[in-house]
């Protein structure tokens, strides 16, 4: 962890959306190769080969899809932890503030 | 009497047909190209996560670190995918290669069959044969008992190469299907995407149509392949890139779209306004497509291929850009780009389709011995809006929109010029402007000159704010011409003298010398809307289309010629068509 860090909140919103939609894509994209007709090859083996292939495939760019979904909720989350963080302080400064006017 | 024996072989094994189609193969690896594409956006994006402008500290840089991970799997899977999809379109070339050699065979074997009958014939016919003879008829049955082994034998080899040729399919697919083996063949993969970008005459600013061709022809078709995948909203929508290319490309932008759209639709997510329109815009693209695919030569009554020249659903604030053809422009005898007006945008295409196929069926039937492609394009920011959302229809009172589509459209023509295939003569080209489609293809003329060899203005509300004469467009003034009909309050809106609109004088005028066909609509009188006569141009069975279809096949003498309009000093402009009776022309299509 470093002693220094800065945020614009926004922009993580933003960059989430981002990836979205690269996993809308991918989702679609999954599904579309996990669906291409392979009954054109030209023998049972190689339609075979070939439907192993397009599913695996299917799974490896669902995955991939998964990975961007993670990626849109983490950065989602992140921002609003720092939002939360932020608001915590906020209310305890302005809390000990109240605090001092009591006292006085 | 003695009786010769004569051992003629038996009649031919038959050749069947290889199993397979390569069609399918290929939209298999169209598919499989389509996801590399998607894979490789994603690289792109996640390689270039910068943080440093909004989030910098211990959670920025470990975010860094997790993207650049996924975006080298996920370059490794494109790249590899790519290959893959590479080798499946290799395999249905060869499908291809061995059904020629296939014909071959059955062409041979068709032979042999003749000789075969012939030799039986001439055996029965023999009677009181010499030696001499009797010899000859047998060394013709030996001679086909030999050619019918070299035929067997080549069909063994035929079918042997094609279970090799499978084989090897069978391992590039085998040799690719597990996360191992595509991080360790990722590994060893380049990508010649992006330097093939940055070579000369690549996509960009500097480069012309014919530059742009020249590049592309340059490219191995590894990279041509690779800046398909990386890049297909680039090569799908730049002019000079060949048609069929422009279309694979497109097509893979189009995919990706409705996957994205659709996804968010499917998972119930609101979509914005933009992703409304975006989404339609799609959707429409392949409507038409479908609707393209959808249709028959009227000539040969096989399927018609059709094309997505350009593809931008966000183009011009969310009007979209949108080109379909009905036939191939590089390699047609007859060649037609057709320019909307207003009230089309990408969403429309579909009715866009809908005329250019009239237009090409119609060329088609004026002469069947040439070939036809057709182009709907709408690749300006044509008047469409008068909603919230825009009013760019305000516009058409002027030329603006119009000037802007002049060189767009301009450097399209440049690129059906760029992309004619090689050692045929160039196309038969011509430029069709209806309504503000007339305006913008006046200026595209005036302006930029477009190398088209017949102009064609119809429903005009004026040629443009540079033609005073059918001989201001650049081309012979014998090959513009515009049809008017008499009942079309658009047409009404051009200048004749010095009343009228500011978008140009009316070509169906006298004073601007085109030639003017006939244009009347049967139902002129009774049909529904203010603007009926308007949209009738490409009817099937219209005068209009039949005259059209007579210019774009370069049947000029068969073209029915009208009397153009004239304005006397002392009325408003007159028009002698308007007591015409119209009459019903077959186009030789009824859709």
């Amino acid at each position: 962890m470093t002693d220094r860090f800065f945020i614009d909140s926004g922009q993580l919103v933003s960059s989430s959306y981002e990836w979205r939609e690269h996993a809308d894509t991918l989702d679609g994209a999954a599904q579309r190769t996990g669906e291409a007709a392979t009954s054109g090859f030209p023998a049972a083996d190689v339609v075979g080969a070939a439907d192993t292939f397009k599913q695996r495939w299917s799974t490896m760019v669902g995955s991939l899809r998964d990975t961007s979904r993670t990626f849109e909720d983490k950065m989602l989350t992140a921002s609003q932890a720092y939002a939360a963080s932020d608001y915590a302080a906020q209310e305890a400064f302005e809390a000990w503030l109240v605090s001092m006017g009591e006292g006085s | 009497m003695t009786t010769v024996t004569i051992d003629v072989p038996a009649f031919p094994a038959p050749i069947p047909e290889l199993p397979g189609d390569a069609g399918s193969m290929r939209a298999f690896a169209a598919d499989l190209l389509a996801t590399s594409s998607a894979l490789d956006d994603l690289a792109s994006f996640a390689a270039n996560v910068r943080t440093d402008d909004y989030w910098y500290g211990a959670a920025a840089e470990a975010y860094g670190a997790a993207a650049s991970d996924s975006a080298d799997d996920a370059d490794s899977k494109s790249l590899v995918l790519r290959k893959v999809s590479g080798q499946v379109e290799d395999f249905a070339d060869e499908m291809d290669a061995f059904e020629v050699r296939r014909l071959g065979l059955y062409d041979r074997r068709t032979t042999l069959s003749s000789r075969r009958i012939d030799l039986i014939t001439d055996i029965n016919a023999t009677k009181d044969a010499t030696d001499a003879q009797i010899e000859v008829l047998k060394e013709r049955s030996r001679h086909l008992r030999t050619s019918l082994t070299v035929l067997y034998e080549d069909h063994a080899t035929l079918l042997e190469d094609v279970k090799t040729s499978g084989q090897q399919m069978i391992a590039a697919f085998q040799a690719a299907d597990t996360q191992a083996e595509v991080r360790e063949t990722g590994d060893t993969l380049t990508d010649p995407a992006d330097a093939a970008m940055t070579l000369p005459g690549a996509p960009g600013d500097d480069s012309s149509p014919a530059d742009v061709n020249t590049w592309w022809t340059s490219l191995s078709p590894t990279q041509q392949r690779a800046v398909i995948a990386a890049r297909p909203e680039v090569i799908g929508n730049t002019n000079g890139i060949p048609t069929d290319v422009r279309d694979e490309a497109n097509r893979i932008s189009l995919d990706l779209d409705l996957d994205a759209l659709e996804t968010r639709e499917d998972n119930g997510e609101n979509l914005s306004f933009a992703e409304e329109q975006h989404l339609e815009r799609a959707r429409a693209a392949q409507e038409a497509l479908e609707n393209v695919a959808n249709r028959t030569d009227p000539v040969t009554d096989e399927p018609v291929p059709g094309y997505l020249t350009l593809y931008d659903p966000t183009a011009f604030g969310g009007d979209g850009a949108v080109a379909v053809s009905v036939g191939n422009p590089d390699t047609a005898d007859n060649v037609s780009v057709s320019v909307p007006g207003m009230m089309n945008d990408g969403a429309t295409i579909v009715n866009g389709t809908d005329s250019v196929f009239n237009l090409y069926s119609t060329a088609r039937a004026s002469d069947p011995d040439a070939s036809v492609a057709s182009t709907m394009w709408i690749g300006y920011d044509g008047p469409s809006n008068f909603g919230l959302h825009g009013l760019d229809s305000i516009q058409v009172i002027d030329e603006g929109l119009a000037d802007a589509g002049g060189e767009q459209l301009a450097a399209y023509l440049d690129g059906v010029r760029a992309t004619r295939q090689e050692g045929l003569d160039p196309a038969h080209l011509t430029a069709i402007g209806h309504s503000y489609g007339s305006t913008t293809v006046g200026n595209a003329a005036t302006d930029h000159g477009i190398p088209v060899d017949d102009i064609v203005l119809i429903g005009s509300p004026g040629a443009g704010h540079e033609a005073d004469h059918a001989s201001d467009l650049g081309i012979d003034e014998d090959h513009v011409w515009t049809g008017a009909n008499s009942r079309d309050p658009v047409s009404g809106l051009a200048r004749n003298g010095w009343v009228g609109t500011g978008l140009g004088l009316d070509p169906a005028d006298e004073d601007f010398g085109a030639h003017r066909f006939q244009a009347e609509d049967v139902d002129r009188e009774t049909g529904e809307g203010a603007f009926y006569n308007h949209n009738q141009y490409y009817q099937s069975n219209s005068e209009s289309l039949f005259n059209m279809g007579q210019i774009v096949a370069g049947n000029d003498d068969q073209v029915l010629g009208a009397d153009q309009r004239y304005d006397p000093w002392y009325r408003t402009m007159v028009d002698p068509e308007h007591d015409r009776t119209p009459t019903d022309v077959s186009t030789g299509y009824d859709r």
